[in-house]
């Protein structure tokens, strides 16, 4: 008889493991990205598969300069390819590799492994990327590409958000009589390849909601303080300001509010917590949307609420039993 | 059928109580060695009455109880005494046992003073002598926690208890032993429930069973209005773990919440296994002392099932003799004294079954897989299945990162080893939280202490 294992109680376990957690996550964004492919062609399948391949290679690197053991086991443990999809998602679908690549080190090395690895990063991986390629690059990370479908000739054009922010009340009404809001939805208009999936980005948060991966708390917080915070303004004028709907399909809210801002690590961990990150996110990012210098303004939001999370969750303990 | 549950969070292991479910009792063959350790229940250790190669028999004190809240020890057997030593115990704890050689003839013989029934009328005997006879048989609760009976039955006089609760929940996955033991012995854990109903001058009783027994709930409402206690109901419950939580049950049954750091007393609610009342019932009937115990023996075995066992008797034997051994030895990687979210994993097969033994579990190396501790990713499950409405991560970090002062909430945790069961990373967290308990103990042991010199 082999010698018998000593350990603590519990001595089951549920079984449910990192690993199937973080593919879970890669299978829900898996339609938005074949979508994206479809849409914007050949250039787009590079960028994700150069994110892909980048992010994983950084993250060995990583790995091996910490002289972790197991390195290929945690490299494939999937929390790097869904951040290698993610950022591929944030990115304009014509981005150079030398960008995309740059995107995965900052993600990969410095957001995550200068923290402490998996668990200890404080910020987005992807997002800090994004905000670093917007602010460091901001020619390349704004030439966005008019989704005309696989083998279609690229051409540029401004995104609704950027209209809205550069002409004011006439690129409102170019938007308004260019876009219904169903092209919103389905993806019809300019953007970063996660930007115009709206509706496979929704499944794909549905089955990461049934998966228990995700709860409803932080997603549905943010649109509908996105919502109602932009609805306030279009009530009171509704030249000056875009209508609400299109607030919330339009730009990377569906992507930032189901996908960047449940992030496990960097968000709350209480329920409360989780409804007080997603209504300051969506006001922010309302703030920054209608007030601020740039068009979108989600990523700026959750990085800001990342920075907060300690904060939430100290004054947000749930309530005791007996007590 | 209004099925009640506790409020906050809890798991839903697979019950796997397939292995040994609807298995009749049987006996366990005598060993021809028994070894009985004297820290059996919470509190002092009894202190040891008997001497290398002294003869005893059935029944005999071997430990006598060392203060109030401790307990007898009685010999479950006749034999002489062959050595006292320092041993790891089913617990995992060096304690002072007594190993005995067993006259295997002698204690067939001297077993049958337990088989007549006296004729006792409750009613006629005074509270007090119930509750001697309690004492003197050395019972001590056998859901787990082991507490001496005799004390749980003694509250402060300050303290009203109005109200019984029979934990027949079984929620550990595996166990099956409360379930057969109700289902065979229904009358006499009902007579068990008057006996504790005139001692403790309870006027509503409960008898909670989870929704999985529904053969136990049947029979019980039966038995209760065959026996006309008009105070007294099945409570059936929903199958969660932890139901047979002490707290969660009381929370389940009457909706009262036991304050943090105070005990179930102070609601007015005694709680009590069932296995605890039959052996109460035992004691008054049969005059029997606390010296067998209804066990589950399951898992990776050949002959799953319930047992009548001898406290003392080497886990060995009673996987052997009992269970027909291990389906494959080569494959066993765990053997748990108890069920396997609270029950303590062994080292070795010659340790002995106790009296909060409730179940052997072996697992193979399908059910028990071994993973090391990954980094806390703050998905919050923990926090989200916490029946207790902790923060089990943010426990088990303080007592890595704080010191002895700050660690007062981890006494709250009820150990039931939910958060480790649905941690995706695999971390201890339970393991951590018990850890800072004993860490805040000995800070205030300390503490006190100096108050004391100065």
């Amino acid at each position: 008889m082999r010698e018998l294992i000593l350990t603590s109680a519990p001595h089951v376990r549920s079984g449910s493991q990192l690993k199937n957690i973080m593919y879970d996550v890669a299978l829900a964004l898996l339609p938005a990205t074949v979508w994206s492919v479809y849409k914007f062609g050949m250039p787009a399948l590079n960028v994700t598969l150069i994110a892909i391949a980048s992010g994983l290679a950084f993250e060995a690197i990583a790995l091996y300069m910490q002289r972790k053991k197991d390195i290929v086991a945690i490299t494939f443990d999937g929390s790097a390819i869904v951040t290698a999809l993610l950022l591929a998602l944030n990115l304009p679908s014509n981005s150079p590799a030398w960008l995309v690549i740059t995107g995965s080190f900052v993600a990969i090395i410095i957001t995550k492994h200068t923290f402490g690895g998996l668990g200890y990063n404080i910020f987005n991986p992807a997002l800090v990327a994004r905000v670093f390629l917007l602010i460091s690059f901001p020619v390349q990370m704004t030439k966005w590409v008019a989704p005309n479908g696989f083998g279609a000739d690229a051409q540029t054009a401004a995104t609704p958000l950027d209209l809205i922010k550069t002409e004011g009340a006439a690129g409102i009404e170019k938007i308004t009589s260019q876009y219904t809001n169903l092209d919103f939805f389905l993806g019809n208009t300019p953007g970063s390849m996660g930007e115009v999936s709206g509706a496979l980005l929704l499944l794909g948060a549905l089955y990461l909601m049934i998966r228990k991966v995700i709860t409803w708390e932080i997603p549905i917080t943010i649109m509908a303080t996105l919502f109602a915070f932009t609805g306030i303004f279009y009530l009171v004028n509704d030249a000056e300001y875009a209508s609400p709907v299109l607030h919330i399909l339009s730009g990377g809210a569906i992507l930032g509010a189901f996908f960047m801002a449940t992030d496990m690590v960097t968000s709350p961990m209480t329920r409360k917590g989780m409804i007080i990150f997603g209504v300051s996110i969506g006001i922010i990012t309302g703030l920054i949307r209608l007030f601020g210098g740039y068009p979108e303004g989600i990523s700026f939001a959750i990085i800001i609420m990342n920075a907060l999370v300690p904060i939430i969750d100290k004054y947000t303990k749930v309530k005791k039993f007996g007590t | 059928m209004l099925k009640s549950t506790f409020n906050l969070g809890g798991i839903h292991p697979p019950e796997n109580k397939k292995y040994s479910e609807g298995k009749k009792i049987e006996d366990i063959s005598l060993p021809e060695q028994i070894s009985i350790n004297l820290n059996q229940h919470i509190g002092k250790k009894a202190k040891a009455v008997v001497e290398k190669k002294q003869e005893i028999s059935v029944g005999d004190i071997l430990g006598e109880a060392d203060g109030f809240i401790s307990a007898l020890v009685h010999s479950p057997v006749s034999g002489t005494v062959k050595k006292i030593e320092q041993k790891m115990t089913a617990a995992g704890m060096v304690e002072s046992t007594l190993t005995i050689d067993v006259n295997i003839e002698k204690t067939t013989e001297d077993s049958k003073k337990y088989e007549t029934k006296k004729e006792v009328d409750i009613d006629q005997t005074s509270k007090e002598d119930l509750l001697k006879m309690i004492q003197n048989a050395g019972i001590v609760g056998q859901g787990g926690a082991t507490f001496p009976m005799h004390v749980k039955l003694s509250p402060p006089p300050d303290k009203k208890v109005d109200t019984l609760i029979l934990n027949g929940a079984e929620c550990e996955p595996y166990l099956t032993a409360d379930h057969q033991l109700m289902l065979e012995n229904a009358d006499a854990i009902l007579l068990g429930v008057r006996i504790i109903q005139k001692i403790s001058n309870v006027t509503q009783i409960f008898i909670g069973i989870e929704e999985n027994k529904p053969d136990a709930i049947k029979l019980f409402e039966e038995r209760i209005s065959a026996a006309g206690m008009e105070n007294c109901k099945v409570s059936p419950l929903k199958t969660k773990y932890p139901q047979g939580g002490e707290k969660q049950l009381i929370n389940a049954i009457t909706g009262r919440e036991v304050p943090s750091g105070k005990l179930p007393f102070d609601v007015g609610v005694l709680v009590q296994n069932v296995g605890t009342i039959f052996a109460v019932y035992e004691a008054v009937f049969y005059e029997k002392p606390f010296i067998d115990r209804i066990t589950t023996i399951t898992g990776f075995v050949k002959k799953p099932g319930n047992f009548r066992i001898r406290m003392g008797t080497p886990f060995a034997h009673a996987i052997e003799d009992g269970a027909g051994g291990f389906i494959d030895e080569e494959r066993v990687r765990s053997v748990v004294n108890g069920g396997p979210m609270m029950g303590k994993s062994i080292r070795q097969l010659d340790v002995s079954v106790m009296k909060g033994t409730s179940g052997i579990v072996a697992l193979s190396d399908h059910e028990f897989v071994y993973s090391e501790e990954g980094p806390c990713i703050r998905c919050g499950r923990c926090i989200d299945i916490c029946p207790m409405g902790l923060m089990p991560v943010t426990l088990a970090d303080d007592t890595i990162i704080k010191n002895g002062a700050e660690l007062l909430d981890s006494l709250d945790c009820i150990e039931c080893g939910s958060c480790s069961y649905v941690c995706p990373t695999s971390r201890k967290l339970v393991h951590w939280i018990k850890i800072g308990k004993s860490v805040y103990r000995t800070w205030k042991q300390k503490e006190e202490s100096y108050k004391t010199d100065q």
